[in-house]
């Protein structure tokens, strides 16, 4: 089909359907508003009826239903996804339409942001194994191998730190929580013993040196000072009596340390609150939260010190002390929470282009595209550089081989160094070769992979998986097609049509880049087809121009802003923190000030600085 | 009888692929272990991700009487347990056609999964666990490859990397590590998990760690006092596991002469290092070479069985969606995932798929040699076992979540006849499987996941 004729289609589909849902029900929402009018409006009696008949028992009568204004795309989400509305699998598009126009869905509210919350929802956080390996380092000077033996993380979600996933702690956990409070214990007191024997008692009287102690090291593992009950129970754990022998001493602050790193509220980040009642988090908590938000690690000297001074949600001190975190070498532990699995670097291992077709690619290739990525990202943190860049930069970081693999002269040596972009078809994330070459399969480009790629990592909007039992499609195993034609018989199949005519035209537009992020302007012996068509209808055909409607569209804004905050609370966003996350575009992203100006803004809301006990 | 037992890391050392079966028996202590109960069964389920090609290519026939498998090649390697093995047709998971959900269902029988929210069930394997149980044994043993999935939409990888459900929202402790799996299974092997040395003065280990405990279980209760009720459940449950802990070490108070180990401990810096050779990995962790990884977890499993330290055992070899690199297999190129994906291109990852089932059925037959060649009361290891084989799916491409690949192994003492073709009329919900299974094993369960009928196996 040409694109004449794809138009056309979509403008008859967009007469049914709004809004990119599933893999059977969707459209992109704007092209609907071509049609001139709200297409949904006539299909309000049959969408009462449908309600009626598939809704009512569970959501209530669609006067009272609590799912009043849900969009076509939240309702096929639904059915999609959850078990309970399995029976609905098979609704058309027009009618889930049409019961979404009974709700009192208005396409022309999309746009405004949902729901606002007034605090967090989360009271614990336990920290999951790379949490706690950089703790104890960060105590103790303890190696990463301590925690060898815990058992795997629950981690399904975009960031391995999410509350819901982490809170179990099985048997074997436990045991493991206990046997390394052990180890670590004396793996310090074989190599470094004084970090923790700051006094003798031998020397002062046991008892006021055993209370500093545990005064001290309770703080430092607690992330907040002792209650006096825990301070009783911890020396009492301790022979103090005068004259006491100095391993004697030691074996009962050994215990102490090990107690403390076995209590829950070391193992949980724990924020004070009770059931349905607002609380804003006290210095000690908004420290530790802003801890291992920023460093995935527990608060320093300087940290508790702002703490106990109580200063900390001073604008300036808070400013200060986001500053001074950014700049620290732990702020790279960000690199593997956040950046990396945001972009899905983990994947990039499994990755070997086919030799047949790619003879040049290298694994030192492949290392490079990382190191390409993660150096842009630990740039950017360590320079307080806008997130902006991570989509629009028209600089990256390149060594010798990756230089000349993209084209660029006048880099030598294997390490690497910031080199401009400007007047090359390069820019952020989408144009790097780690990124390219995983949206790609072993032999050439992927268009719908790109796709995919780009609305779910640029623009937050995750394509549903494919609908099952898709019947095969012979009008696209007809032997001779390009890569289009193959592209839009597939598309054409009315199951697959809706998601794959947002996806396909994304990818289309990034084909000068080859499987393994080559810039390329012949494919097949012709002129590469690089013909794409933005979510917003128009025509492109570089990363350049995808780019510039992703920045100007606000699109890339809300998405980057809603990743930082999912990781920095540690949870699944939802509706109602939408116009959460839309105020922190505004106060963090649109002022064009650096990353630090974004946490400011997330570390300020009331979704990081209050909580609402559950 | 007593024989000396080998130690464990000259076990893992050799590598599971080149264990000769006498070897295996000479390193267990016998006279510990294995003369406990006349004619134990268990129960073992492998899953494989994704799925395979299509029924043509996967449906077996019956010739006179005698199970054919499918022309494709693709279980060859059974050829020769054809009389211990049945295949079923139609078994049908409600996985929603999710990746995630097609592992998270096959267990549970199609509880799941839900959108930002993790609720499933108990799974089969828990609660057989639960009736085979016996105080002095493991309850279960889940094993699992060391990758995660990452899920899919907006449905959790929690769902993708779990077949085994202790309760709605828990997944059984995936075990990695084959260390770790060995120390569990024979305790006192020069175990990466002994206590440090006790002090020389002070509180002993007992006593120490009763303060630890005593204090945790304080703070516990401390703090729930300090956060709302709907999350204490959090605290709740960590109390639960630090109780079994506490009675774990009450059981053995104070370790202050561990056994020996037979190898010094290793330096910290030798400890998973991350591009070692398989060899040095298998000696602390998992190994990096997936084939050998598998069949040294697929060894132990054995192990345990005829020594029988636990009776329930699962083996995920993957999660779903699964991106592992294929090219170890000659004349395969590419992703577990995206060659799945069979019908995007038929004529090149057709074959490529029947190779990567072929890898998974001959694990799946290799531990079958391993359980056979194990004389025991009442026959062999495999006699008294039921081993559940499969993935979610037949055609990887449709996720055909309605018509699972899905083979049985074993006799569970003789309540099963093998070697059939099962075909019901139509899709048949898995929870009748997971429900005949259980009651041939002797675990009377009323229903499973709601279904009181069980499924015919024979």
């Amino acid at each position: 089909m040409n694109s004449r004729g794809l138009k056309i289609l979509l403008l008859m589909i967009g007469w049914m359907v709004q809004g990119c849902g599933s893999g059977m029900h969707t459209l992109p929402t704007d092209l609907s508003s071509e049609t001139g009018g709200n297409p949904s409006i006539p299909l309000i009696p049959q969408g009462k009826a449908l309600y009626e008949a598939k809704c009512a028992s569970c959501h209530g009568g669609i006067a009272t239903s609590n799912k009043k204004e849900r969009s076509p795309h939240q309702i096929t989400q639904a059915i999609t996804t959850l078990s309970a509305m399995s029976h609905l699998r098979f609704l058309t598009n027009a009618e889930v339409n049409s019961i979404a126009a009974a709700l009192g869905f208005d396409a022309a509210k999309v746009g405004q942001c949902k729901g606002t919350r007034t605090a967090d929802t989360t009271a614990l956080f336990r920290m999951n194994k790379t949490e706690y390996v950089n703790t104890v380092a960060d105590l103790f000077g303890s190696p990463a191998s301590v925690a060898d033996n815990f058992p795997p993380d629950n981690d399904g979600q975009k960031f391995a730190n999410d509350a819901k996933e982490l809170a179990s702690i099985s048997i074997d956990l436990a045991e493991q929580y206990l046997l390394t409070a052990e180890k670590v214990v004396s793996t310090v007191w074989t190599s470094n013993k004084a970090l923790i024997m700051s006094c003798d008692p031998a020397q002062t009287n046991p008892s006021s040196c055993a209370g500093s102690i545990i005064d001290n090291w309770g703080l430092r593992i607690l992330r907040r000072p002792l209650l006096a009950t825990e301070r009783t129970q911890l020396l009492a754990m301790v022979t103090t009596t005068t004259g006491v022998g100095a391993a004697e001493f030691e074996g009962g602050i050994q215990t102490v340390i090990e107690a403390l790193l076995v209590s829950p509220d070391f193992l949980f980040r724990v924020v004070k609150s009770s059931a349905g009642n607002i609380r804003e988090l006290d210095n000690y908590e908004l420290a530790t939260r802003l801890s291992y938000f920023l460093w995935s690690s527990t608060v320093d000297t300087e940290l508790l010190n702002v703490a106990k001074a109580g200063t900390l949600k001073q604008t300036s001190v808070l400013r200060a002390q986001i500053a001074r975190m950014l700049a620290s070498p732990k702020a790279k532990r960000m690199t593997a929470g956040f950046a990396s699995r945001w972009f899905g670097l983990k994947g990039l291992s499994q990755r070997a282009p086919d030799p047949a077709v790619y003879p040049t690619f290298t694994s030192s290739l492949k290392n490079a595209f990382e190191q390409e990525t993660v150096q842009f990202w630990e740039n950017l943190v360590s320079k307080d550089l806008s997130l902006k860049d991570i989509l629009r930069a028209d600089y990256t970081f390149v060594n010798a081989e990756l230089a000349a693999h993209y084209g660029l002269s006048g880099v030598t040596g294997t390490q690497f160094r910031q080199v401009s972009l400007v007047n090359t078809p390069r820019r952020g994330i989408a144009s790097q070769g780690s990124m390219l070459l995983l949206t790609s399969h072993g032999d050439d480009s992927s268009i719908v992979t790109r796709g995919k790629w780009v609305m779910q990592n640029l623009m937050c909007d995750p394509p549903p998986p494919p609908p099952p039992n898709v019947p095969v499609d012979p009008a696209a195993q007809v032997p001779g097609l390009n890569k289009r034609q193959k592209i839009e018989a597939h598309r054409n199949n009315p199951n697959c049509f809706s998601c794959h005519a947002k996806m396909d035209p994304i990818g289309f537009g990034l084909e000068n880049f080859d499987g393994i992020g080559g810039y390329r302007l012949t494919y097949n012996g012709g002129p590469v087809d690089n013909a794409g068509q933005l979510p917003n209808g128009q025509p492109f055909n570089s990363a350049v121009q995808l780019v510039s409607y992703l920045d100007s569209s606000g699109i890339y804004n809300k998405c980057v802003a809603k990743n930082l905050t999912t990781y920095a609370l540690g949870r699944v966003l939802d509706d109602q923190d939408d116009c959460n996350v839309e105020d922190i575009v505004k106060r963090g992203i649109d002022t064009n000030g650096g990353l630090s100006s974004t946490i400011e803004a997330i570390v300020t809301s009331d979704l990081f600085s209050k909580v609402k006990g559950n | 009888m007593s024989r000396k037992p080998i130690p464990r890391r000259a076990v893992l050392q050799a590598g599971g692929a080149f264990i000769a079966l006498p070897f295996l028996e000479a390193m267990l202590p016998l006279n510990v272990y294995a003369q406990s109960v006349a004619k134990p069964l268990r129960y073992a389920c492998l899953f494989f991700p994704h799925g395979t090609t299509e029924s043509a290519d996967w449906d077996p026939s019956v010739v006179n009487g005698v199970l054919q498998l499918n022309a494709s090649g693709m279980h060859s390697a059974l050829q020769s347990y054809r009389s211990d093995i049945s295949f079923l047709k139609h078994m049908f998971t409600d996985s929603w056609a999710l990746h995630p959900g097609q592992v998270g269902t096959f267990l549970s029988a199609g509880s799941g999964p839900q959108q930002d929210k993790v609720q499933t069930r108990r799974t089969i394997d828990q609660l057989i666990a639960d009736g085979l149980q016996d105080p002095a044994r493991i309850h279960s043993l889940t094993m699992s490859s060391d990758d995660t999935s990452g899920g899919e939409g907006n449905v959790s990888g929690i769902y993708g990397s779990n077949i085994s459900w202790t309760d709605a929202s828990t997944p059984s402790t995936r075990r990695i590590r084959n260390s770790q799996i060995f120390d569990l299974l024979f305790p006192g092997g020069g175990s990466t998990t002994q206590p440090p040395p006790a002090p020389s003065a002070g509180p002993t280990l007992a006593q120490s760690r009763k303060s630890i405990l005593d204090f945790a279980k304080d703070s516990i209760a401390r703090t729930t006092a300090q956060i709302g009720a709907g999350d204490k459940q959090t605290l709740d449950q960590f109390l639960t596991s630090l109780r079994e802990v506490e009675k774990k070490i009450q059981a053995n108070p104070d370790p202050t002469t561990p056994t020996p180990s037979p190898t010094p401990a290793p330096s910290p810096s030798t400890l998973n290092p991350p591009a070692a050779s398989c060899t040095n990995l298998a000696s602390q962790g998992n190994c990096v070479d997936y084939s050998l990884d598998l069949d040294i977890k697929l060894d132990l499993m054995a192990l345990a069985f005829q020594a029988d330290r636990t009776r329930v055992a699962t083996m995920l070899f993957d999660p779903e969606p699964g991106y592992r690199q294929m090219n170890f297999i000659t004349g395969v190129r590419g992703l577990n995932h995206e060659i799945s994906h069979w019908r995007t291109d038929p004529t090149n990852l057709r074959p490529m798929l029947q190779k990567i089932t072929g890898f998974y059925v001959g694990k799946f037959a290799r531990l079958l040699g391993r359980l056979k060649a194990m004389q025991e009361t009442g026959g062999t290891v495999l006699d008294n076992s039921l081993i559940l084989f499969g993935s979610s799916a037949t055609d990887a491409h449709n996720h055909e979540g309605t018509n699972g690949a899905v083979i049985l192994a074993g006799r569970a003492g003789g309540a099963v006849t093998q070697g059939a073709w099962r075909v019901p009329s139509g899709r048949t919900n898995i929870s009748g499987l997971h429900l005949a299974m259980a009651r041939k094993l002797g675990v009377n369960l009323a229903s499973y996941a709601g279904n009181s009928s069980p499924f015919n196996i024979g």
